[in-house]
Protein backbone atom coordinates (compact mmCIF):
# COMPACT_ATOMS: atom_id res chain seq x y z
CA UNK A 1 0.00 0.00 0.00
CA UNK A 2 1.27 3.47 -0.86
CA UNK A 3 1.40 6.34 1.62
CA UNK A 4 -1.70 7.99 0.17
CA UNK A 5 -4.62 5.88 -1.06
CA UNK A 6 -7.53 7.59 -2.74
CA UNK A 7 -10.66 5.45 -2.77
CA UNK A 8 -13.07 6.23 -5.60
CA UNK A 9 -15.82 4.27 -7.35
CA UNK A 10 -19.46 4.02 -8.14
CA UNK A 11 -21.66 4.96 -5.26
CA UNK A 12 -22.82 1.87 -3.46
CA UNK A 13 -19.68 0.01 -4.47
CA UNK A 14 -18.65 -0.25 -0.83
CA UNK A 15 -15.94 2.43 -0.89
CA UNK A 16 -16.52 3.60 2.66
CA UNK A 17 -16.62 0.10 4.12
CA UNK A 18 -13.44 -0.73 2.18
CA UNK A 19 -11.77 2.50 3.35
CA UNK A 20 -12.65 1.81 7.00
CA UNK A 21 -11.33 -1.74 6.82
CA UNK A 22 -8.19 -0.62 4.96
CA UNK A 23 -7.53 2.02 7.63
CA UNK A 24 -8.01 -0.42 10.50
CA UNK A 25 -5.63 -2.99 9.01
CA UNK A 26 -2.99 -0.40 8.10
CA UNK A 27 -2.80 1.55 11.35
CA UNK A 28 -0.11 0.66 13.88
CA UNK A 29 2.18 2.41 16.36
CA UNK A 30 4.77 2.78 13.59
CA UNK A 31 2.25 3.73 10.93
CA UNK A 32 -0.21 6.46 11.87
CA UNK A 33 -3.23 6.62 9.56
CA UNK A 34 -5.67 9.41 8.79
CA UNK A 35 -8.99 8.61 7.14
CA UNK A 36 -10.18 11.66 5.21
CA UNK A 37 -13.89 11.41 4.46
CA UNK A 38 -14.60 13.59 1.43
CA UNK A 39 -18.04 12.12 0.73
CA UNK A 40 -20.30 15.11 0.09
CA UNK A 41 -22.81 13.06 -1.91
CA UNK A 42 -24.32 10.50 0.46
CA UNK A 43 -26.33 11.69 3.45
CA UNK A 44 -26.11 8.32 5.30
CA UNK A 45 -23.56 5.47 5.59
CA UNK A 46 -20.41 7.58 5.56
CA UNK A 47 -17.09 6.48 7.02
CA UNK A 48 -16.97 9.42 9.46
CA UNK A 49 -20.07 7.98 11.17
CA UNK A 50 -17.70 5.34 12.57
CA UNK A 51 -15.38 7.90 14.14
CA UNK A 52 -15.73 6.20 17.53
CA UNK A 53 -14.52 2.84 16.28
CA UNK A 54 -11.75 4.35 14.15
CA UNK A 55 -10.40 6.63 16.87
CA UNK A 56 -10.44 3.76 19.33
CA UNK A 57 -7.96 2.09 16.99
CA UNK A 58 -5.94 5.33 16.70
CA UNK A 59 -7.10 6.17 13.18
CA UNK A 60 -7.43 9.94 12.84
CA UNK A 61 -10.77 10.82 11.21
CA UNK A 62 -11.24 14.03 9.25
CA UNK A 63 -14.86 14.89 8.49
CA UNK A 64 -16.46 18.25 7.81
CA UNK A 65 -15.71 21.61 9.39
CA UNK A 66 -18.92 21.56 11.41
CA UNK A 67 -17.70 18.83 13.73
CA UNK A 68 -20.88 16.86 13.10
CA UNK A 69 -20.56 13.40 11.56
CA UNK A 70 -24.26 12.51 11.31
CA UNK A 71 -27.17 14.49 9.94
CA UNK A 72 -25.33 17.17 7.98
CA UNK A 73 -25.19 16.98 4.19
CA UNK A 74 -23.39 20.19 3.33
CA UNK A 75 -20.05 20.23 1.48
CA UNK A 76 -18.09 21.79 4.35
CA UNK A 77 -14.70 20.26 3.74
CA UNK A 78 -12.05 20.69 6.40
CA UNK A 79 -8.66 22.22 5.58
CA UNK A 80 -7.34 19.78 8.19
CA UNK A 81 -7.16 17.22 5.38
CA UNK A 82 -4.08 18.91 3.89
CA UNK A 83 -1.98 17.94 6.93
CA UNK A 84 -1.79 14.15 6.55
CA UNK A 85 -1.59 14.40 2.77
CA UNK A 86 1.66 16.38 3.05
CA UNK A 87 3.06 14.80 6.22
CA UNK A 88 5.41 12.07 4.99
CA UNK A 89 5.29 10.27 8.34
CA UNK A 90 1.53 9.59 8.04
CA UNK A 91 -0.50 7.35 5.80
CA UNK A 92 -3.67 8.88 4.46
CA UNK A 93 -6.75 7.24 3.01
CA UNK A 94 -9.20 9.47 1.19
CA UNK A 95 -12.77 8.17 1.02
CA UNK A 96 -14.22 10.12 -1.91
CA UNK A 97 -17.91 10.39 -2.69
CA UNK A 98 -19.40 8.09 -5.29
CA UNK A 99 -19.45 8.50 -9.04
CA UNK A 100 -17.72 11.25 -11.05
CA UNK A 101 -19.75 13.84 -9.14
CA UNK A 102 -18.34 12.61 -5.81
CA UNK A 103 -14.81 12.55 -7.25
CA UNK A 104 -14.98 16.19 -8.28
CA UNK A 105 -13.93 17.35 -4.81
CA UNK A 106 -10.58 15.60 -5.33
CA UNK A 107 -9.63 18.46 -7.61
CA UNK A 108 -9.11 20.54 -4.48
CA UNK A 109 -6.41 18.19 -3.11
CA UNK A 110 -4.65 17.43 -6.38
CA UNK A 111 -1.95 20.06 -5.84
CA UNK A 112 -0.80 18.59 -2.52
CA UNK A 113 -0.80 14.90 -3.44
CA UNK A 114 2.59 13.14 -3.42
CA UNK A 115 4.12 11.76 -6.62
CA UNK A 116 2.78 8.52 -8.09
CA UNK A 117 5.28 6.31 -6.24
CA UNK A 118 3.63 7.39 -2.97
CA UNK A 119 0.04 7.78 -4.14
CA UNK A 120 -2.52 5.35 -5.53
CA UNK A 121 -5.94 6.16 -6.93
CA UNK A 122 -8.15 3.13 -6.43
CA UNK A 123 -11.40 2.49 -8.22
CA UNK A 124 -13.63 0.19 -6.16
CA UNK A 125 -15.83 -2.10 -8.25
CA UNK A 126 -18.92 -3.99 -7.20
CA UNK A 127 -20.19 -6.10 -10.09
CA UNK A 128 -23.50 -6.62 -8.23
CA UNK A 129 -24.49 -2.99 -8.81
CA UNK A 130 -26.58 -2.57 -11.94
CA UNK A 131 -24.45 0.34 -13.19
CA UNK A 132 -21.12 -1.51 -13.00
CA UNK A 133 -21.79 -4.93 -14.46
CA UNK A 134 -20.04 -4.67 -17.84
CA UNK A 135 -16.50 -3.60 -18.71
CA UNK A 136 -17.95 -0.80 -20.87
CA UNK A 137 -19.93 0.59 -17.92
CA UNK A 138 -16.87 0.47 -15.64
CA UNK A 139 -14.56 2.06 -18.19
CA UNK A 140 -17.03 4.88 -18.73
CA UNK A 141 -17.22 5.35 -14.94
CA UNK A 142 -13.42 5.45 -14.65
CA UNK A 143 -13.15 8.02 -17.44
CA UNK A 144 -15.80 10.09 -15.68
CA UNK A 145 -13.96 9.92 -12.35
CA UNK A 146 -10.70 10.88 -14.07
CA UNK A 147 -12.33 13.76 -15.91
CA UNK A 148 -13.95 15.23 -12.79
CA UNK A 149 -11.03 14.69 -10.39
CA UNK A 150 -8.15 15.46 -12.74
CA UNK A 151 -6.48 12.29 -11.40
CA UNK A 152 -5.57 9.09 -13.20
CA UNK A 153 -7.00 5.88 -11.68
CA UNK A 154 -3.99 3.65 -10.96
CA UNK A 155 -5.54 0.39 -9.75
CA UNK A 156 -8.78 -1.53 -9.29
CA UNK A 157 -10.33 -3.02 -6.17
CA UNK A 158 -12.62 -6.02 -6.58
CA UNK A 159 -15.21 -5.29 -3.90
CA UNK A 160 -18.02 -7.30 -5.47
CA UNK A 161 -20.56 -8.12 -2.82
CA UNK A 162 -24.22 -8.64 -2.06
CA UNK A 163 -23.83 -7.60 1.57
CA UNK A 164 -24.14 -10.61 3.90
CA UNK A 165 -25.60 -12.64 1.01
CA UNK A 166 -22.33 -12.56 -0.96
CA UNK A 167 -21.20 -15.83 -2.51
CA UNK A 168 -17.85 -16.96 -3.92
CA UNK A 169 -19.45 -16.96 -7.38
CA UNK A 170 -20.16 -13.23 -7.08
CA UNK A 171 -16.57 -12.54 -6.05
CA UNK A 172 -15.36 -14.50 -9.06
CA UNK A 173 -17.66 -12.55 -11.39
CA UNK A 174 -16.21 -9.34 -9.94
CA UNK A 175 -12.66 -10.58 -10.42
CA UNK A 176 -13.37 -11.46 -14.05
CA UNK A 177 -14.76 -7.94 -14.56
CA UNK A 178 -11.66 -6.39 -12.95
CA UNK A 179 -9.41 -8.51 -15.17
CA UNK A 180 -11.28 -7.43 -18.31
CA UNK A 181 -11.23 -3.74 -17.35
CA UNK A 182 -7.60 -4.09 -16.25
CA UNK A 183 -6.62 -5.64 -19.57
CA UNK A 184 -8.23 -2.85 -21.55
CA UNK A 185 -6.97 0.04 -19.41
CA UNK A 186 -3.71 -1.58 -18.26
CA UNK A 187 -4.69 -1.40 -14.61
CA UNK A 188 -3.73 -3.93 -11.93
CA UNK A 189 -6.27 -5.33 -9.44
CA UNK A 190 -4.48 -4.45 -6.20
CA UNK A 191 -7.04 -5.53 -3.62
CA UNK A 192 -10.02 -7.75 -3.07
CA UNK A 193 -12.49 -6.56 -0.45
CA UNK A 194 -13.76 -9.91 0.82
CA UNK A 195 -16.19 -10.64 3.67
CA UNK A 196 -14.29 -12.28 6.50
CA UNK A 197 -16.39 -15.43 6.10
CA UNK A 198 -15.37 -15.80 2.44
CA UNK A 199 -11.63 -15.15 2.68
CA UNK A 200 -10.81 -18.88 2.59
CA UNK A 201 -12.67 -19.23 -0.70
CA UNK A 202 -10.51 -16.81 -2.66
CA UNK A 203 -8.40 -18.80 -5.18
CA UNK A 204 -4.66 -18.57 -4.51
CA UNK A 205 -3.91 -17.64 -8.13
CA UNK A 206 -5.80 -14.34 -7.98
CA UNK A 207 -3.48 -11.36 -8.19
CA UNK A 208 -3.87 -8.73 -5.51
CA UNK A 209 -4.06 -8.57 -1.76
CA UNK A 210 -7.10 -9.60 0.27
CA UNK A 211 -8.61 -7.01 2.59
CA UNK A 212 -10.99 -8.92 4.87
CA UNK A 213 -14.17 -6.89 5.27
CA UNK A 214 -16.12 -6.52 8.49
CA UNK A 215 -19.36 -4.64 7.79
CA UNK A 216 -18.96 -1.74 10.20
CA UNK A 217 -21.53 0.53 8.52
CA UNK A 218 -24.33 -2.02 8.52
CA UNK A 219 -26.39 -2.06 11.71
CA UNK A 220 -27.15 -5.43 13.31
CA UNK A 221 -30.89 -5.13 12.57
CA UNK A 222 -30.23 -4.74 8.84
CA UNK A 223 -28.98 -8.31 8.57
CA UNK A 224 -32.49 -9.66 8.87
CA UNK A 225 -34.21 -8.74 5.61
CA UNK A 226 -37.53 -8.55 7.45
CA UNK B 1 -33.18 -7.38 -14.91
CA UNK B 2 -34.33 -10.82 -13.79
CA UNK B 3 -31.17 -11.42 -11.78
CA UNK B 4 -30.42 -10.19 -8.30
CA UNK B 5 -28.77 -6.76 -8.09
CA UNK B 6 -27.69 -4.60 -5.19
CA UNK B 7 -29.57 -1.32 -5.02
CA UNK B 8 -30.20 1.60 -2.75
CA UNK B 9 -33.86 1.94 -1.72
CA UNK B 10 -34.38 5.24 -3.52
CA UNK B 11 -32.92 3.94 -6.79
CA UNK B 12 -34.80 0.66 -6.55
CA UNK B 13 -38.10 2.52 -6.05
CA UNK B 14 -37.44 4.42 -9.28
CA UNK B 15 -36.53 1.34 -11.29
CA UNK B 16 -39.70 -0.33 -9.99
CA UNK B 17 -41.82 2.74 -10.79
CA UNK B 18 -40.62 2.80 -14.39
CA UNK B 19 -41.27 -0.93 -14.64
CA UNK B 20 -44.73 -0.31 -13.17
CA UNK B 21 -45.48 2.13 -15.97
CA UNK B 22 -44.47 5.50 -14.53
CA UNK B 23 -43.73 7.91 -17.40
CA UNK B 24 -43.96 11.32 -15.72
CA UNK B 25 -42.12 12.60 -12.68
CA UNK B 26 -42.42 16.04 -11.14
CA UNK B 27 -40.52 16.83 -7.98
CA UNK B 28 -38.23 19.06 -6.02
CA UNK B 29 -35.04 18.00 -4.19
CA UNK B 30 -34.90 17.28 -0.47
CA UNK B 31 -32.75 14.90 1.58
CA UNK B 32 -33.01 11.91 2.14
CA UNK B 33 -34.86 11.21 -1.13
CA UNK B 34 -32.62 13.05 -3.60
CA UNK B 35 -31.56 9.87 -5.39
CA UNK B 36 -35.16 9.59 -6.64
CA UNK B 37 -35.26 12.77 -8.75
CA UNK B 38 -31.62 12.18 -9.69
CA UNK B 39 -32.36 8.67 -10.98
CA UNK B 40 -35.54 9.78 -12.72
CA UNK B 41 -33.77 12.70 -14.40
CA UNK B 42 -31.30 10.20 -15.84
CA UNK B 43 -33.52 7.21 -16.61
CA UNK B 44 -37.10 8.33 -17.27
CA UNK B 45 -36.39 9.83 -20.69
CA UNK B 46 -34.79 6.52 -21.74
CA UNK B 47 -38.16 4.87 -21.05
CA UNK B 48 -39.91 7.48 -23.18
CA UNK B 49 -41.01 9.52 -20.18
CA UNK B 50 -40.65 13.07 -18.92
CA UNK B 51 -38.77 14.28 -15.84
CA UNK B 52 -39.24 17.83 -14.71
CA UNK B 53 -37.78 19.52 -11.67
CA UNK B 54 -40.47 21.92 -10.56
CA UNK B 55 -39.79 25.27 -8.92
CA UNK B 56 -41.33 24.04 -5.66
CA UNK B 57 -43.19 21.15 -4.08
CA UNK B 58 -46.49 23.00 -4.59
CA UNK B 59 -45.77 23.32 -8.30
CA UNK B 60 -44.69 19.67 -8.52
CA UNK B 61 -47.88 18.25 -7.01
CA UNK B 62 -50.03 20.45 -9.25
CA UNK B 63 -48.10 19.17 -12.27
CA UNK B 64 -48.94 15.68 -11.01
CA UNK B 65 -52.59 16.79 -10.78
CA UNK B 66 -52.53 17.96 -14.39
CA UNK B 67 -50.73 14.92 -15.80
CA UNK B 68 -52.95 12.52 -13.84
CA UNK B 69 -56.02 14.35 -15.17
CA UNK B 70 -54.75 13.74 -18.69
CA UNK B 71 -54.53 10.03 -17.90
CA UNK B 72 -50.75 9.77 -17.46
CA UNK B 73 -48.98 7.44 -15.06
CA UNK B 74 -47.30 10.02 -12.89
CA UNK B 75 -45.45 10.21 -9.61
CA UNK B 76 -43.77 12.64 -7.28
CA UNK B 77 -41.51 12.15 -4.31
CA UNK B 78 -40.35 14.19 -1.38
CA UNK B 79 -39.46 13.99 2.29
CA UNK B 80 -41.58 15.05 5.23
CA UNK B 81 -41.76 18.89 5.06
CA UNK B 82 -41.91 18.65 1.27
CA UNK B 83 -44.91 16.31 1.54
CA UNK B 84 -46.50 18.82 3.93
CA UNK B 85 -46.27 21.40 1.14
CA UNK B 86 -47.96 18.97 -1.23
CA UNK B 87 -51.00 18.30 0.94
CA UNK B 88 -53.27 20.82 -0.76
CA UNK B 89 -52.60 19.23 -4.14
CA UNK B 90 -53.04 15.72 -2.77
CA UNK B 91 -56.46 16.68 -1.41
CA UNK B 92 -57.42 18.13 -4.82
CA UNK B 93 -56.22 14.96 -6.57
CA UNK B 94 -58.25 12.82 -4.15
CA UNK B 95 -61.28 15.07 -4.68
CA UNK B 96 -60.94 14.87 -8.46
CA UNK B 97 -60.53 11.07 -8.17
CA UNK B 98 -57.23 10.91 -9.98
CA UNK B 99 -54.60 8.17 -9.79
CA UNK B 100 -51.00 8.99 -8.93
CA UNK B 101 -48.14 7.70 -6.80
CA UNK B 102 -46.49 9.74 -4.05
CA UNK B 103 -43.30 8.68 -2.28
CA UNK B 104 -42.41 10.04 1.14
CA UNK B 105 -38.91 9.10 2.34
CA UNK B 106 -39.44 10.64 5.72
CA UNK B 107 -37.06 12.44 8.05
CA UNK B 108 -37.21 13.83 11.56
CA UNK B 109 -39.54 16.72 12.33
CA UNK B 110 -41.39 18.89 13.17
CA UNK B 111 -40.62 21.80 10.86
CA UNK B 112 -37.55 21.46 8.71
CA UNK B 113 -36.29 18.97 11.31
CA UNK B 114 -33.26 16.93 10.28
CA UNK B 115 -32.21 14.50 7.58
CA UNK B 116 -32.06 11.27 9.60
CA UNK B 117 -34.82 8.62 9.39
CA UNK B 118 -38.14 9.04 11.16
CA UNK B 119 -41.71 7.71 11.21
CA UNK B 120 -43.34 10.87 12.48
CA UNK B 121 -45.38 11.33 9.28
CA UNK B 122 -47.85 8.56 10.12
CA UNK B 123 -50.64 11.03 10.93
CA UNK B 124 -49.80 13.09 7.83
CA UNK B 125 -50.05 9.99 5.63
CA UNK B 126 -53.02 8.19 7.19
CA UNK B 127 -55.16 11.07 8.41
CA UNK B 128 -55.17 12.84 5.08
CA UNK B 129 -52.98 15.78 5.89
CA UNK B 130 -54.96 17.95 3.53
CA UNK B 131 -58.54 19.09 3.98
CA UNK B 132 -61.69 17.07 3.53
CA UNK B 133 -62.86 13.49 3.96
CA UNK B 134 -60.29 11.64 1.92
CA UNK B 135 -57.70 8.91 2.24
CA UNK B 136 -54.74 7.74 0.27
CA UNK B 137 -53.66 4.11 0.12
CA UNK B 138 -50.45 4.03 2.20
CA UNK B 139 -47.83 1.30 1.94
CA UNK B 140 -44.93 1.00 4.38
CA UNK B 141 -42.25 -1.36 3.06
CA UNK B 142 -39.80 -2.89 5.55
CA UNK B 143 -37.09 -3.86 3.09
CA UNK B 144 -35.98 -2.92 -0.40
CA UNK B 145 -37.46 -5.98 -2.08
CA UNK B 146 -40.84 -5.21 -0.56
CA UNK B 147 -40.48 -1.56 -1.59
CA UNK B 148 -39.85 -2.69 -5.16
CA UNK B 149 -42.78 -5.11 -5.20
CA UNK B 150 -45.20 -2.55 -3.75
CA UNK B 151 -43.98 0.19 -6.08
CA UNK B 152 -44.23 -1.99 -9.18
CA UNK B 153 -47.91 -2.61 -8.42
CA UNK B 154 -48.69 0.90 -7.14
CA UNK B 155 -49.64 2.44 -10.49
CA UNK B 156 -52.09 -0.38 -11.24
CA UNK B 157 -53.70 0.11 -7.83
CA UNK B 158 -53.91 3.87 -8.28
CA UNK B 159 -55.57 3.41 -11.68
CA UNK B 160 -57.82 0.69 -10.37
CA UNK B 161 -59.28 2.85 -7.57
CA UNK B 162 -58.64 6.27 -9.13
CA UNK B 163 -56.90 7.47 -6.00
CA UNK B 164 -53.41 8.47 -4.85
CA UNK B 165 -51.17 5.69 -3.57
CA UNK B 166 -48.40 6.63 -1.16
CA UNK B 167 -45.21 4.71 -0.46
CA UNK B 168 -44.09 5.78 3.01
CA UNK B 169 -40.52 4.78 3.80
CA UNK B 170 -38.35 6.30 6.47
CA UNK B 171 -34.96 7.65 5.39
CA UNK B 172 -33.31 4.33 6.12
CA UNK B 173 -35.53 2.56 3.55
CA UNK B 174 -34.48 5.19 1.01
CA UNK B 175 -30.77 5.11 1.81
CA UNK B 176 -29.95 1.52 2.66
CA UNK B 177 -28.83 -1.02 0.09
CA UNK B 178 -30.14 -4.54 -0.30
CA UNK B 179 -30.27 -7.21 -2.99
CA UNK B 180 -33.42 -7.01 -5.12
CA UNK B 181 -35.04 -8.89 -7.98
CA UNK B 182 -37.47 -7.11 -10.29
CA UNK B 183 -40.63 -8.99 -11.20
CA UNK B 184 -43.72 -7.98 -13.13
CA UNK B 185 -46.77 -7.32 -10.96
CA UNK B 186 -49.83 -9.56 -10.98
CA UNK B 187 -51.87 -8.46 -13.99
CA UNK B 188 -54.98 -6.52 -12.98
CA UNK B 189 -58.00 -5.74 -15.09
CA UNK B 190 -57.96 -1.96 -15.18
CA UNK B 191 -60.85 0.34 -15.97
CA UNK B 192 -60.73 2.53 -19.09
CA UNK B 193 -59.63 6.10 -18.39
CA UNK B 194 -62.74 7.47 -20.09
CA UNK B 195 -62.66 10.43 -17.69
CA UNK B 196 -59.25 11.71 -18.81
CA UNK B 197 -58.77 15.01 -20.63
CA UNK B 198 -57.35 13.49 -23.78
CA UNK B 199 -59.18 15.62 -26.33
CA UNK B 200 -62.75 15.12 -27.50
CA UNK B 201 -61.95 14.65 -31.17
CA UNK B 202 -65.28 16.38 -31.71
CA UNK B 203 -67.09 13.20 -30.71
CA UNK B 204 -68.03 13.74 -27.07
CA UNK B 205 -68.51 16.37 -24.41
CA UNK B 206 -65.26 17.60 -22.81
CA UNK B 207 -64.10 15.76 -19.69
CA UNK B 208 -63.61 18.19 -16.83
CA UNK B 209 -61.20 17.57 -13.95
CA UNK B 210 -62.27 19.52 -10.90
CA UNK B 211 -62.62 19.23 -7.14
CA UNK B 212 -64.91 22.25 -6.76
CA UNK B 213 -68.55 21.36 -6.14
CA UNK B 214 -70.53 24.36 -4.96
CA UNK B 215 -73.83 22.50 -4.75
CA UNK B 216 -73.75 20.88 -1.28
CA UNK B 217 -75.88 17.96 -2.44
CA UNK B 218 -73.44 17.31 -5.27
CA UNK B 219 -70.48 17.54 -2.92
CA UNK B 220 -72.09 15.14 -0.49
CA UNK B 221 -72.73 12.77 -3.39
CA UNK B 222 -69.03 12.88 -4.28
CA UNK B 223 -68.14 12.18 -0.64
CA UNK B 224 -70.45 9.15 -0.59
CA UNK B 225 -68.78 7.92 -3.76
CA UNK B 226 -65.34 8.35 -2.18
CA UNK B 227 -66.45 6.55 0.97
CA UNK B 228 -67.78 3.63 -1.11
CA UNK B 229 -64.42 3.46 -2.84
CA UNK B 230 -62.56 3.54 0.49
CA UNK B 231 -64.80 0.72 1.75
CA UNK B 232 -63.71 -1.36 -1.23
CA UNK B 233 -60.06 -0.58 -0.53
CA UNK B 234 -60.58 -1.60 3.10
CA UNK B 235 -62.16 -4.85 1.96
CA UNK B 236 -59.56 -5.75 -0.68
CA UNK B 237 -56.20 -4.13 -0.08
CA UNK B 238 -55.30 -4.52 3.60
CA UNK B 239 -51.89 -6.12 3.99
CA UNK B 240 -49.95 -7.18 7.05
CA UNK B 241 -47.54 -9.79 8.38
CA UNK B 242 -48.02 -11.84 11.54
CA UNK B 243 -44.66 -12.86 13.01
CA UNK B 244 -44.49 -15.42 15.83
CA UNK B 245 -47.90 -14.42 17.20
CA UNK B 246 -49.34 -17.97 17.48
CA UNK B 247 -48.45 -18.41 21.15
CA UNK B 248 -47.41 -14.83 21.95
CA UNK B 249 -48.04 -13.11 25.26
CA UNK B 250 -46.64 -9.72 24.26
CA UNK B 251 -47.28 -8.57 20.69
CA UNK B 252 -45.36 -5.64 19.24
CA UNK B 253 -46.87 -3.58 16.44
CA UNK B 254 -44.27 -1.97 14.19
CA UNK B 255 -43.80 -1.11 10.50
CA UNK B 256 -40.92 -0.23 8.18
CA UNK B 257 -37.46 0.05 9.71
CA UNK B 258 -38.88 -0.26 13.24
CA UNK B 259 -40.27 -3.69 12.44
CA UNK B 260 -36.79 -4.89 11.48
CA UNK B 261 -35.36 -3.91 14.86
CA UNK B 262 -38.40 -5.38 16.60
CA UNK B 263 -38.04 -8.73 14.78
CA UNK B 264 -34.53 -9.01 16.14
CA UNK B 265 -35.82 -8.06 19.59
CA UNK B 266 -38.53 -10.75 19.37
CA UNK B 267 -35.83 -13.36 18.70
CA UNK B 268 -33.82 -12.18 21.71
CA UNK B 269 -36.89 -12.16 23.97
CA UNK B 270 -37.87 -15.65 22.86
CA UNK B 271 -34.36 -16.88 23.64
CA UNK B 272 -34.87 -15.28 27.08
CA UNK B 273 -38.05 -17.36 27.47
CA UNK B 274 -40.56 -14.57 26.78
CA UNK B 275 -43.18 -15.27 24.17
CA UNK B 276 -43.11 -12.15 22.03
CA UNK B 277 -44.53 -11.63 18.56
CA UNK B 278 -45.08 -8.91 16.00
CA UNK B 279 -47.89 -7.53 13.89
CA UNK B 280 -46.32 -5.70 10.97
CA UNK B 281 -48.76 -3.46 9.10
CA UNK B 282 -47.80 -3.22 5.41
CA UNK B 283 -50.74 -0.96 4.60
CA UNK B 284 -50.94 1.86 7.13
CA UNK B 285 -54.18 3.02 5.55
CA UNK B 286 -56.24 0.93 5.53
CA UNK B 287 -54.89 -0.12 8.92
CA UNK B 288 -54.91 -3.92 9.35
CA UNK B 289 -57.48 -4.15 12.13
CA UNK B 290 -58.18 -7.77 11.13
CA UNK B 291 -54.68 -8.75 12.28
CA UNK B 292 -55.70 -8.05 15.86
CA UNK B 293 -58.75 -10.31 15.62
CA UNK B 294 -56.40 -13.17 14.69
CA UNK B 295 -54.44 -12.90 17.92
CA UNK B 296 -54.62 -15.93 20.21
CA UNK B 297 -55.99 -15.97 23.78
CA UNK B 298 -52.43 -16.09 25.11
CA UNK B 299 -51.88 -12.39 24.34
CA UNK B 300 -51.68 -10.18 27.45
CA UNK B 301 -50.55 -6.89 25.98
CA UNK B 302 -49.62 -4.93 22.87
CA UNK B 303 -46.76 -2.50 22.38
CA UNK B 304 -46.59 -0.02 19.53
CA UNK B 305 -42.97 0.68 18.53
CA UNK B 306 -42.37 3.70 16.33
CA UNK B 307 -39.67 6.15 15.28
CA UNK B 308 -41.88 8.91 16.67
CA UNK B 309 -43.52 9.79 19.97
CA UNK B 310 -46.59 7.69 19.22
CA UNK B 311 -48.85 8.10 16.20
CA UNK B 312 -49.73 4.59 14.97
CA UNK B 313 -50.56 3.77 18.60
CA UNK B 314 -53.93 5.50 18.06
CA UNK B 315 -54.80 2.95 15.36
CA UNK B 316 -53.47 0.14 17.53
CA UNK B 317 -55.82 1.23 20.31
CA UNK B 318 -58.76 1.44 17.91
CA UNK B 319 -57.97 -2.05 16.60
CA UNK B 320 -57.43 -3.43 20.11
CA UNK B 321 -60.95 -2.27 21.12
CA UNK B 322 -59.95 -2.38 24.77
CA UNK B 323 -59.11 -6.08 24.67
CA UNK B 324 -55.50 -5.60 25.71
CA UNK B 325 -53.44 -2.86 27.37
CA UNK B 326 -51.40 -0.95 24.79
CA UNK B 327 -47.85 0.17 25.62
CA UNK B 328 -45.45 2.29 23.60
CA UNK B 329 -41.77 2.69 22.87
CA UNK B 330 -40.34 5.24 20.47
CA UNK B 331 -37.35 7.36 19.54
CA UNK B 332 -37.45 10.46 17.38
CA UNK B 333 -35.46 13.17 15.67
CA UNK B 334 -33.61 10.64 13.53
CA UNK B 335 -32.44 8.44 16.42
CA UNK B 336 -33.02 4.72 15.87
CA UNK B 337 -33.57 2.43 18.85
CA UNK B 338 -31.35 -0.59 19.33
CA UNK B 339 -32.82 -4.04 19.64
CA UNK B 340 -31.69 -4.03 23.27
CA UNK B 341 -33.85 -0.98 24.00
CA UNK B 342 -36.86 -2.81 22.55
CA UNK B 343 -36.04 -5.96 24.51
CA UNK B 344 -35.89 -3.98 27.75
CA UNK B 345 -39.11 -2.06 27.08
CA UNK B 346 -40.87 -5.25 25.97
CA UNK B 347 -39.70 -7.29 28.95
CA UNK B 348 -40.76 -4.54 31.34
CA UNK B 349 -44.25 -4.46 29.87
CA UNK B 350 -44.38 -8.26 29.83
CA UNK B 351 -43.67 -8.32 33.57
CA UNK B 352 -46.48 -5.82 34.14
CA UNK B 353 -49.11 -7.65 32.09
CA UNK B 354 -48.08 -11.32 32.27
CA UNK B 355 -50.32 -12.19 35.19
CA UNK B 356 -53.22 -9.93 34.35
CA UNK B 357 -56.18 -11.89 33.07
CA UNK B 358 -57.61 -10.78 29.79
CA UNK B 359 -60.09 -7.91 30.02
Amino acid sequence: MKRVSIVTGHYGSGKSEFAINLALRTVSAECPVALIDLDVVNPYFRSRERRGLLEKHAVRVIGNTMGQDVGVDVPAISAEMYGPLQDESTSAIIDAGGDPVGARVLGSVRHVLPAAEDCEVLCVLNASRPETQSAEQVISLIYGIERESGLRVSALVNNTHMLEHTSAAELARGYALCCEVGRRLELPTLYHGVLQSLVEEVPAEWSGEIVPIAMHLREAWMHDAG
Amino acid sequence: MAEKVLMKGNEALCAAAIRGGCRYFFGYPITPQNEIPEYMSRELAKAGGVFLQAESEVAAINMVYGAAGAGARVMTSSASPGIALKQEGISYIAGAELPCVIVNISRGGPGLGGIQPSQADYFQATRGGGNGDYNVLVYAPANIQEAVDLMTAAFDLADSYRMPVMILGDGMIGQMMEPVVFKDPEPRKLPEKDWATTGTGGTRKPNIINSLRLDPAELEKLNHKLQDKYAQVRANEVRYEMHQTDDAELVFVAYGTSSRVVKNAVAVMRSNGIKAGLIRPITLWPFPEAAFDELPDSVRGLMSVELSHGQMIDDVKIAARGRWPVGFYGRSGGMIFTQQEIVEAGEKMHREVANVSRV
